[in-house]
């Protein structure tokens, strides 16, 4: 604990319980940095732990920093602060994933998170459902790919990127309408002796993009799976703004994954996050699940990219409906096909003939590669 | 008041919110309080139209600051939020003077302060009036993530550093609200640095003494009748997106000028826009569903 905490005015016993509660915390996943331990100690200058109510609001105002931070800690807070004693049943502190959806105020009561049984891995990012019968056991395996053919897909990310960007970049270029470029201006008043006798304006290209990758991660794709996890690194490395869900029978963010880590590591790191290779693929629904839940992240300048072979076990007129929708709202619809490069490939299951009168652009994960680079920006 | 007194205690927050007509829980209220004491910025995260930006405003008023509001958008840059040189001033500057100095003597002179155009967070910094002002900066996930780097200097030392006049500091910390609609993740360095709160969707309770302190001359119990059909709204899983607060007023407020005194299909049918606005969610309301949400055969 900081040394800064001792200067609060908290005895040395509650300072203790203090450290212990910040301990308990972590042990549930919420890391609670010594900054907000400082604040949470500053914070009790002003109100006294004896008014419970009160200090369970300083303890989330100060410690919690998202709404999956504030049920954590309003469930640990119960336990840890409760009036009678906790019995130690001898298990290890088990983390809870966070809820779909926030509680409304914020509250305790609304909070429906199933219990998680003792030993699974708890994926890292939002969750959708816990169980699902169509969902075998066996986990992913993301062997890497080699680093030129991984450098290869880059460039063709790259390009990708440039075809669906619609946000303004940093750079500008000399346009007839737009904010008065000074530089430019003084620049050109250099040929006249100094007198601005020509106005030049600017405006900035578009070289930024907004992706929502939705990576059908179930059984049927396991083949691809390094391939496009490497297609997936990649998007995420080179588009900023870029969300990452996984989906087969369920969907589930993992973004925080693929972020600002070596490829290896973001490997190992995404087959733990997506947890058990799902057998049976719902794909219609979990778009449907994907729209409800983060339905609002789908603007007029992103694109949906969606990775797929398009194998739907379910209402395949569902997917096609939910592709449309995201047609409707979306820049573009990207679908990325294992198969659509080979010979004989035909879109002959009724998910993806559903969902092709709706697609923008229908690649091949080999078209992200260097020799396809034409290929993908003419398409 | 003083704004020792408003921002004195929980019960005075409280009371300083609700006098601004602004209906705050007991944790808002320990938030902001806290906020004001510890001198940190207070981060808002919620559901889009639940009063994250009210908040600024209504603490501006319940202490009589200046509110500095800086709206967020992609491609925010320092120039547009912190400070920029009035090249314009500088040009005629040097034009005046350029026969009579020499030219050093002119460029330390247009690397004044007199010539800094002072955007709002330069503003709020160096703002002396006798109360200090509220700072509000209004969707920042909005905002490039390289934004919330600019920000890091401002919001924990309170200080900008201009590279040709050195570092200006606040002369009164300023009250600094930040909102965001979680359509990103903020970075951990910005989260750091603030308090935290969040305000989801309201109880029918709260929903109902919302309307009732904010559309004048609505009776309690057709507030109640529009906060229950509100809340079942919500509760309808495919919807894209679910009405806040600010849609239950607008509605509340559409209903009382049309001088009706109950909620009726007929009039939802007519009215829905006010409350839902998204075309795919005003297709998923067919007359039957809203009978249904109605609790009408």
């Amino acid at each position: 604990m900081s040394p800064e905490i001792s200067r609060a005015a908290v005895s040395a016993d509650l300072l203790r319980r203090l450290a212990g509660f910040f301990d308990f915390l972590r042990a549930r996943h919420l890391d609670v940095g010594v900054g907000s331990q400082v604040d949470l100690a500053r914070a009790l200058d002003h109100v006294s732990v004896l008014d419970r109510d009160r200090f369970r609001d300083a303890c989330r105002s100060t410690l919690a920093k998202s709404p999956a931070d504030l049920s954590i800690l309003d469930d640990a807070f119960e336990v840890y602060w409760s009036t009678t004693p906790v019995v130690e049943t001898g298990a290890t502190p088990r983390p809870r994933a966070p809820t779909s959806r926030p509680p409304a105020d914020g509250g305790l009561e609304s909070i429906s998170t199933p219990p998680i049984p003792t030993g699974t891995t708890v994926p890292i990012g939002i969750r959708m459902g816990v169980y699902s019968p169509d969902a075998p056991g066996g986990g992913h395996t993301l062997p890497a790919l080699d680093p030129r053919r991984l450098a290869a897909m880059r460039i063709g990310a790259r390009t990708l990127r440039r075809a669906i960007a619609t946000l303004p970049g940093r750079t500008s270029r000399s346009a007839r309408r737009g904010r008065i470029d000074l530089r430019r201006t003084m620049r050109r008043a250099g040929r006249t002796s100094g007198e601005l006798l020509d106005l030049r304006r600017a405006r900035n290209r578009r070289a930024l993009a907004e992706l929502l990758v939705l990576w059908d991660v179930s059984g049927s794709m396991r083949d691809h799976d390094a391939v496009l996890a490497a297609v997936v690194y990649n998007l995420r490395r080179l588009v900023r703004r870029t969300r990452v869900f996984a989906f087969s029978t369920e969907v589930r963010e993992v973004s925080a994954v693929l972020s600002g880590m070596p490829y290896r590591i973001s490997l190992d790191a995404l087959a733990r996050a997506l947890g058990p290779a799902g057998g049976g693929t719902r794909i219609g629904r979990c778009l449907r699940d994907f729209r409800r839940e983060f339905g609002r992240l789908v603007h007029p300048w992103t694109t949906v990219v969606v990775l797929s072979d398009g194998w739907d076990l379910g209402d395949t007129d569902l997917l096609g409906r939910e592709v449309a929708w995201f047609h409707e709202k979306a820049h573009r619809v990207v679908w990325v096909n294992p198969y659509a490069r080979e010979a004989r490939f035909r879109p002959e299951t009724a998910g993806m003939q559903n969902a092709l009168p709706h697609i923008d652009l229908f690649l091949a994960p080999s078209d992200f590669e260097t020799s396809s680079e034409s290929r993908l920006a003419n398409r | 008041m003083a704004v020792s007194k408003i921002l004195g205690s929980v019960d005075a927050v409280h009371a300083a919110m609700a006098a601004q007509n602004y209906v705050a829980d007991r944790g808002l209220a320990t938030a902001v309080f806290l906020a004001a004491k510890l001198g940190k910025p207070l981060l808002v995260e919620g559901e889009p139209g639940c009063g994250k930006t009210e908040i600024a405003k209504v603490l501006a008023a319940a202490t009589g600051g200046e509110l500095i509001r800086l709206q967020c958008y992609e491609g925010l840059d320092a120039s547009a939020a912190l400070y920029e040189w009035n090249y314009a001033k500088q040009l005629l500057t040097i034009r005046l003077h350029e026969k009579e100095r020499a030219p050093k003597d002119l460029e330390s002179e247009v690397f004044d302060e007199r010539f800094l155009l002072r955007r709002p967070l330069l503003k709020a910094l160096t703002a002396d009036g006798p109360v200090p002002p509220v700072l509000l900066i209004d969707e920042v996930d909005r905002a490039d993530e390289e934004f919330e780097g600019l920000l890091l200097e401002v919001l924990s030392e309170y200080q900008v550093t201009i590279p040709e006049i050195g570092t200006i500091k606040a002369t009164a910390i300023p009250f600094v609200v930040i909102t965001s609609n979680r359509t990103r993740e903020l970075s951990d360095a910005l989260k750091r640095r603030c308090l935290y709160a969040y305000l989801g969707f309201p109880s029918l309770e709260k929903e109902v003494a919302i309307l009732r302190k904010k559309v004048p001359g609505l009776e309690d119990g057709f507030a109640r009748d529009i906060a229950a059909f509100v809340q079942r709204v919500r509760g309808e899983e495919d919807l894209v997106r679910r009405p806040g607060i600010a849609e239950t007023l607008d509605w509340a407020a559409a209903l009382l000028a049309l001088g009706e005194r109950g909620v009726t299909r007929e009039l939802v049918e007519q009215t829905l826009g006010f409350l839902v606005k998204d075309a795919q969610d005003l297709k998923a309301l067919p007359p039957a569903r809203l009978d249904a949400l109605l609790g009408t055969p």
